[in-house]
């Protein structure tokens, strides 16, 4: 199985695709903004991608997902986020994603999530 | 916010159209002196002498209403409801007057008399104004923003068709001031004069360069004026058609209207100034929690982060354990600072309840040592306690260092077993208490031990003395071992032993 990390965080990046490899999935690409991670996905049709909702410049995590849609209906969208309000909840439920994590996550959190 | 723009207008255009309606009335109680015209019906004063009154009644209910705002409240209270009650007597007795001469029936049914119990929408209104100005609560500014634009737009529509001699096309209570509609409006208004005095008071109304003030310096005279011109005329013109109890009534009926009008006016356009700024104020606030909370929420993560790179750095075991041990406390804190914020979003309470905030912790405990694979299983049995919000982090930590001891070291050498974390209420205390106990039927405790299990100690009598909870442990007779800690709920010491 094989994942996309999407997130404008080097360090976070970094743990985040450790972390994943050592869950025993290969970490096929990294983005750290909306236009780069709709290509990537779109092109490699991962598994999983893990999902920041900000990233660098616009637009957001959840446009890169909805725009990635039509090119890989059976990817997993799993949204690590540091917003928690109600707002972005709303807009990323609106995405019906795969999981829904909140930062700071773990090695432990991100087992569970792919499970 | 399109919201806030959208009751801006309204305001505004209440404004305007309270502008208009006063120069109308001018200008036809001129037509009327000058001319000689017919312009003015005659249900027109009838219409006027009786919504006098009650205006006259807004007026007073707007002056308790002031008072209440700068911090009189009982006074105008009560004041309030003694003016409620002339009022209403006031109209009864108008209705029985005027239905003494009818039959029982159209007596009952009389508009004047019925008119008394409207007076009770109007008492509801100004009891919801008046806690909005003593408590400034954010969903009473609310409610009273659109009653102000409701009640204004309405009013005006009322009052405009008065001096357009719409009156006897519409021949019903609306139009005589006493309907709930018109009750409401000016309570509505003068609600918001009462905002204005909790944010300046009348000098800085009347002085002040805002748009509210100088609207209500240029606009009292105007609306004084015209009345008693029309006063000294009459006497000296023979073109005066009323009759000369008419034109007293009318005099005060427009004073008391144009007095009101103004009051109504400024008391909006104030309203809607400061219910702006609050608003403005609260966005402000929200959003810079919001991104205080997304800040922390990354720090917390890059933490997390560094410590995993290091840890797959690290070569040594020891020091891979110490950095694993280090993402556990950590990932407590984190799910401690999650669980009590939420709580603080959707409670707002003091004290929080401790079951999910523990069972987070046996989750992240159970998954990072592998629990399942190893057979060893780890029972959560919770019974609902509310503590304090400071004593929610401590324990937390707490049960995840009892937690993980008993989980590394109950159960060497592929032994299985079980571990139960209990939390509830304490059995023993005399006092609100919580207890937690982690009991494992494992190989009993350590002889030896090293720095790591050692902090681990540390950070457990530590956090115990700063909750002022009690710590005791004991080898279980059957195999295993089991920790306790009491603690008083409201977090002080409690008032049995001190181990």
């Amino acid at each position: 199985m094989n994942v996309i990390i999407v997130e404008d965080d080097f360090l976070t990046a970094h743990h985040l695709a450790h972390a994943c490899r050592r869950l025993g999935l290969d970490v096929v690409a990294k983005a750290d903004n909306a236009a780069d991670a709709t290509r990537s996905i779109s092109e490699i049709k991962p598994d999983y991608v893990l999902m920041d909702v900000r990233l660098r410049g616009a637009p957001d995590g959840v446009q890169a997902a909805i725009d990635s849609h039509p090119n890989c209906p059976d990817t997993k969208f799993i949204y690590v986020t540091g917003s928690s309000e109600q707002s972005t909840r709303a807009r990323i439920e609106m995405d019906h994603p795969y999981r829904i994590l909140i930062k700071p996550v773990t090695e432990v959190d991100l087992g569970a999530a792919f499970d | 916010m399109p919201q806030q723009n959208r009751q801006s207008v309204l305001c505004d255009a209440a404004a305007v159209i309270a502008r208009l309606l006063i120069l109308l009335t001018a200008v036809e109680l001129f037509a009327g002196l000058f001319f000689g015209a017919n312009l003015i019906d005659s249900s027109f004063g009838v219409a006027w002498r009786a919504s006098t009154l009650t205006l006259l009644c807004f007026g007073l209910f707007g002056l308790a209403l002031l008072q209440s705002a700068r911090g009189r409240a009982t006074t105008p209270i009560a004041a309030t409801l003694v003016i409620i009650g002339v009022a209403d007597i006031a109209m009864i007795a108008s209705g029985v007057e005027q239905g003494l001469n009818k039959p029982l029936i159209e007596w009952v049914l009389h508009s004047d008399w019925r008119a008394a119990d409207r007076m009770a929408p109007a008492t509801a209104a100004m009891l919801i104004w008046m806690a909005a100005a003593l408590m400034m609560a954010n969903r009473w500014i609310a409610a009273a923003r659109r009653a102000a634009s409701l009640g204004l737009v309405v009013a005006c529509g009322l009052l405009l068709s008065l001096p357009l001699g719409l009156a006897h096309f519409t021949e019903n209570t609306a139009l005589s001031g006493t309907s709930p509609e018109t009750a409401f409006l000016f309570v509505a208004g003068f609600g918001g004069v009462v905002l204005r005095a909790h944010s300046g008071g009348w000098p800085e109304l009347l002085t002040l360069p805002t748009p509210a003030s100088r609207a209500t310096r240029r606009i009292a005279p105007l609306l004084l004026l015209p009345p008693l011109v029309l006063v000294l005329l009459a006497r000296a013109a023979d073109a005066y058609r009323w009759e000369s109890g008419d034109i007293i009534l009318g005099v005060v009926a427009a004073g008391v209207s144009a007095v009101s009008l103004a009051l109504l006016f400024s008391g909006a356009s104030a309203l809607n100034a400061s219910l702006a700024e609050l608003a403005r104020l609260a966005e402000w606030r929200e959003l810079l929690i919001r991104e205080l909370n997304h800040r922390t929420k990354n720090n917390m993560q890059q933490m997390i982060s560094i410590i995993g790179i290091q840890k797959d750095r690290a070569s040594h075991a020891e020091t891979r354990a110490a950095l694993e041990a280090l993402s556990g406390r950590i990932r407590t804190l984190r799910d401690a600072d999650r669980i009590l914020s939420e709580h603080a979003e959707t409670h707002g309470e003091k004290t929080v309840d401790m079951r999910p905030l523990i069972s987070a912790v046996c989750a992240s405990v159970s998954e990072a040592i592998d629990l399942q694979t190893r057979g060893v299983r780890l029972n959560l049995r919770a019974a609902a306690v509310e503590v304090e919000g400071q004593l929610a982090t401590p324990l937390a930590l707490i049960a995840n260092e009892l937690a993980t001891n008993a989980a590394k070291h109950a159960f060497p050498n592929g032994r299985g077993g079980r571990i139960d974390v209990v939390i509830g209420p304490a059995s023993s205390a005399a006092d609100a208490g919580v207890e937690l106990v982690v009991e494992d039927d494992g190989v009993g405790p350590a002889e030896s031990s090293t720095d790591a299990e050692g902090l681990g100690r540390l950070i457990v009598k530590s956090l115990c003395e700063q909750i002022g909870a009690t710590y005791a442990d004991a080898a279980v007779p059957s195999g295993g071992f089991r920790a306790t800690v009491v603690a008083r709920c409201d977090g002080r010491a409690p008032t049995g032993n001190k181990q």
